[in-house]
């Protein structure tokens, strides 16, 4: 043992203090009487409790002396030469990926067991140089390589699994070589055999606990053009069948069954929502087991979650009312410079220069479609041209009537739905740079607008008209990868699941999610909400053959390496141990006091 | 400190006055009766009558019916000389209140109930040997000397009865009332000086004045006994067998003593501290035949 400040030791003479003090003390302890003669030769009573009493005295005194030897300790430092093995270098790795989040098969979270096996590993080499390394999507370096282990600790102590999904191969690799020097240990700290394999790679993986998972959720919307369609698969990592309760939830709907799934069985579903109006679909399993992330799916559709209308000409309230049951719509003013997502000309041609999507209602698009004027007499009977045209989903035309059709003459290829006397009444146009509906007659000279369908008919143009985007976002995302603007258009402002709300340069090209939720995105052609999920492949799977931890190792060239253990924190909390103790034993009553 | 004596003490002293057993001549008149005739209004005896007697006290109704001419004699009243004997060596000084407090105050009270009765009051405080005195003297005024010699009374000294008694017996040449205020806790005795008293004719009275440490130590634990008067020291590991032993061997002492004091017709009284001063005079005092 060595003291780091031995000049301290000299304190202990103190000690003699104590020990005059102590006997001047007890040379105190006097009672006087008026005659001795009725004293003297009086037995003493080694056997009362008196006797015990001083006893406890001395080791008062006892307890004094050794508060004193351990404060002085404490203040000289000492520290105990060990002998501890030493390495070249040694990187400890955490995996960092969203797994960790999730608790082991003995019900300790996965991150903590990752934390107490590198402090382990840190207590094994405490003078080799150590780099703490995160391994996940987004792979980083939480300490670079260095012998001061207190930084490593703290490190460890603030370090938190990502939402990212699992690193990889070349992941890891790269991070080793951002980090100078060698290393003769590369331990990776995981809660399952990684799906690479590099040499020298140790890994010591944590068995997880049994765990329901949605392992795939995903919505299409129907071809048919009638609403959407959810697809989701769950997955039981249980030794044991579980029937788990499904809800899935547009918003608006939720479709909620039972489910029975074998062991280490997968189970998928198609569920239709032949009406879905929201963009955001969710889908859950009940049952509590050890990783909660994965009991929750959500899902967004490239569904605008607001409308941006522009009506162009006279404004109808029974047509606006039928805009207005779409969802959520913001009708725009036709001087709005803002570019809107449908444009509704009613009764006159469409200006030039707008852009978008066109509801033509009684109205022209030069080069597209011209109205002419309404003919005279009765239009006649109402035909169903291209009868099971998405457009016509869910409405029965034929309560539709008609009495004064306008001449119609398309000027673009375009498909008729419904006409009436041989001339266009429900026209549509899918061309390279916009989507085109006509509705060819004034809706007051029909009945249109007093008809239960006339809703439907508005809400299938809208949606048929909103499928023009020229490019699909992509159908899944998951935390720690980026998500491109793209899609969307020109970026303008971003809301976390938070409520966190960033505005966006125009110029960016995407962002990196960094937790599951749902992120409201503002951009040039409207409001989006994006779905994002931990990654599927961080369900925890049971350990498989092969995945025991192999044994911890020595290195190959490690050499035995004095250390310093101090001991001082030791010798502090001992002196004050100590002093409490012997503040107890003094106070306890019984104990004579001096006696004046 | 709380004084000596004060009116409301005293006020509960008017209706005691000092018992004295025997008829003692006294020198003056007072308030005891006297072997002597004397002219008093309470009647003693007839005798026979002789020349020269006063024919005043002649019972002229005997003469009549008896044909004898007797005499009338009338009890004497004399006064008492009554001498306060007070204990002032360093036993007295110690507990609360100490014993010498305590002595001082029951002195005054009794100095004050016999100046009352018209008896002279004298003051002989002691340890080995006799201090400074007050020497008896009639009337009120001597109250004042007295408390004032009381007031400044120091503790200190050992303590010796024998020598004290004996100092006294011969400075002070009349028999009377004596009061020995002492916690008698000396083993240099006492029977002797007490003898030379009794001898002398002196009406004794022994009161012990003892603290309630002293009769019921509770002390426990390591300690070194100390004697305050002689210094002596003797270290002692005290327990409950240890204080029983003592409260046996203090019994028996105290056996010794009264009675030696019974044997000799001493009264006495064993005055704790810890009973109030009221308490010692209107009960134990009159119970003992010495107030009343």
């Amino acid at each position: 043992m060595i003291f780091a400040s031995p000049v301290y030791l000299s304190l202990l003479a103190l000690a003699a203090g104590i020990i005059l003090l102590y006997f001047l003390h007890t040379r105190r302890q006097r009672h006087e009487v008026s005659a001795l003669f009725l004293w003297e030769e009086l037995p003493n009573d080694p056997r009362t409790r008196a006797a015990r009493i001083r006893v406890r005295i001395d080791a008062l005194l006892l307890l004094q002396l050794l508060v004193l030897v351990a404060v002085v300790l404490a203040l000289a430092q000492p520290a105990f030469l060990t002998k501890k093995p030493r390495l070249a270098g040694l990187a400890i790795v955490l995996d960092g990926s969203a797994s960790l989040r999730g608790r082991s098969a003995d019900g300790r979270l996965a991150a903590d067991l990752a934390r107490s096996e590198a402090s382990a590993l840190l207590d094994r080499y405490p003078t080799t140089p150590v780099a703490l390394l995160e391994l996940s999507t987004s792979p980083r370096v939480l300490a670079p390589v260095s012998t001061d282990h207190e930084r490593v600790r703290r490190a460890i102590a603030a370090w938190e699994p990502t939402w990212f999904g699992n690193g990889t191969g070349e992941d890891l690799t790269g991070l080793l070589a951002s980090q100078r020097g060698t290393f003769e240990r590369v331990v990776l700290l995981t809660d399952g055999q990684p799906a690479f394999s590099l040499p020298d790679l140790e890994v010591v993986p944590f068995s997880p606990g049994e765990n329901l998972a949605l392992t795939a959720f995903s919505v299409r919307e129907d071809p048919s053009g009638i609403g959407s369609i959810a697809f989701v698969r769950m997955r039981n990592d249980t030794p044991s069948y579980r029937e788990v309760t499904v809800r899935v939830s547009d918003g608006s709907r939720r479709i909620l069954f039972p489910a029975l799934i074998a062991p280490g069985e997968e189970q998928a579903y198609v569920l239709p929502f032949p009406t879905s109006v929201g963009p955001v679909f969710t889908a859950t399993i009940d049952g509590a087991d050890t990783f909660p992330a994965d009991d929750s799916r959500l899902f967004s559709l490239a569904r605008r979650t607001e409308w941006r209308i522009r009506i162009v000409g006279q404004i109808d309230r029974y047509l606006r009312a039928a805009l207005a049951s779409v969802g959520a719509v913001r009708f725009l003013e036709a001087s709005d410079p803002t570019s809107a997502d449908i444009n509704v000309a009613y009764g006159v041609p469409l200006p030039a220069g707008v852009s978008g999507s066109v509801l033509l209602v009684h109205g022209s698009l030069p080069g597209v479609v011209e109205v002419g004027e309404d003919q005279e007499g009765d239009a006649g009977t109402l035909a169903v041209d291209a009868p099971g045209d998405p457009l016509l989903a869910n409405v029965d035309p034929l309560d539709f009537v008609v009495r004064r059709a306008p001449v119609v003459r398309p000027l673009a290829a375009g498909v008729t739905l419904l006409s009436a006397g041989g001339e266009p009444v429900l026209w549509r146009a899918d061309l390279p740079e916009r989507r085109v509906v006509l509705l060819a007659p004034d809706p007051v000279k029909t009945n249109l607008p007093l008809t239960v369908d006339f809703p439907i008919l508005v809400w299938n143009i809208l949606h048929w008209l909103s499928l023009a985007d020229p490019s699909a976002p992509p159908p899944a995302l998951v935390a720690g990868e980026p998500i491109p603007f793209a899609p969307y258009g020109v970026p303008e402002r971003l809301k976390d699941p938070s409520g966190h709300e960033t505005e966006i340069d125009p110029n960016s090209v995407g962002f990196l999610a960094k937790a599951p939720g749902i992120y409201q995105l503002t951009t040039s052609s409207g409001a989006y909400a994006i779905a994002v999920n931990v990654d599927w492949n961080e369900s925890p799977r049971p350990a498989g053959a092969g995945t025991v931890a192999p044994p911890a190792r020595e290195g190959a060239t490690n050499t035995l390496e004095a250390a310093l253990l101090s001991a001082w924190p030791i010798a502090a909390v001992l002196a004050l141990a100590l002093l409490v103790l012997e503040s107890a034993i003094y106070q306890r009553p019984g104990l004579p006091r001096r006696r004046e | 400190m709380e004084p000596v004596i004060d009116e409301t003490f005293l006020a509960r002293l008017a209706n005691l006055k000092v018992i004295v057993k025997g008829r003692r001549k006294g020198r003056l008149a007072g308030l005891h009766p006297s072997p002597r005739a004397g002219v008093s209004v309470e009647f003693a005896d007839y005798r026979d009558y002789t020349s020269g007697d006063d024919f005043r006290y002649i019972d002229w109704n005997i003469y009549g019916r008896l044909d004898r001419v007797l005499v009338k004699s009338f009890v004497h009243e004399a006064d008492l000389p009554i001498y306060l004997l007070v204990d002032l060596s360093a036993s007295m000084r110690l507990g609360t209140p100490s014993k010498a407090r305590y002595a001082a105050r029951l002195a005054a009270a009794l100095a004050y109930l016999g100046l009352r009765g018209l008896d002279r009051v004298g003051l002989y405080p002691f340890t080995d040997r006799l201090l400074p005195i007050v020497a008896p003297r009639h009337g009120m005024g001597q109250m004042t000397h007295v408390v004032h010699a009381l007031e400044r009374m120091p503790s200190a000294g050992k303590t010796s009865i024998d020598r004290a008694l004996t100092e006294f017996v011969s400075k002070s040449h009349e028999s009377g009332l004596v009061f020995l205020l002492s916690d008698f806790l000396s083993d240099a005795g006492y029977e002797e000086g007490l003898s030379r008293l009794l001898h002398r004719g002196d009406e004794v009275v022994v009161i012990q004045i003892l603290g309630p440490e002293e009769l019921r130590p509770t002390i426990e634990g390591s300690v070194l006994v100390t004697d305050v008067e002689t210094a002596g020291k003797t270290p002692m590991v005290i327990g409950r067998g240890t204080l029983a032993l003592y409260e046996r061997r203090l019994g028996a002492y105290l056996a010794k003593l009264r009675a030696y004091l019974s044997d000799h017709r001493v009264s006495y009284v064993l005055a704790p501290t810890d009973v109030p001063l009221e308490v010692l005079i209107h009960e134990r005092l009159r119970a003992g035949g010495i107030l009343q």
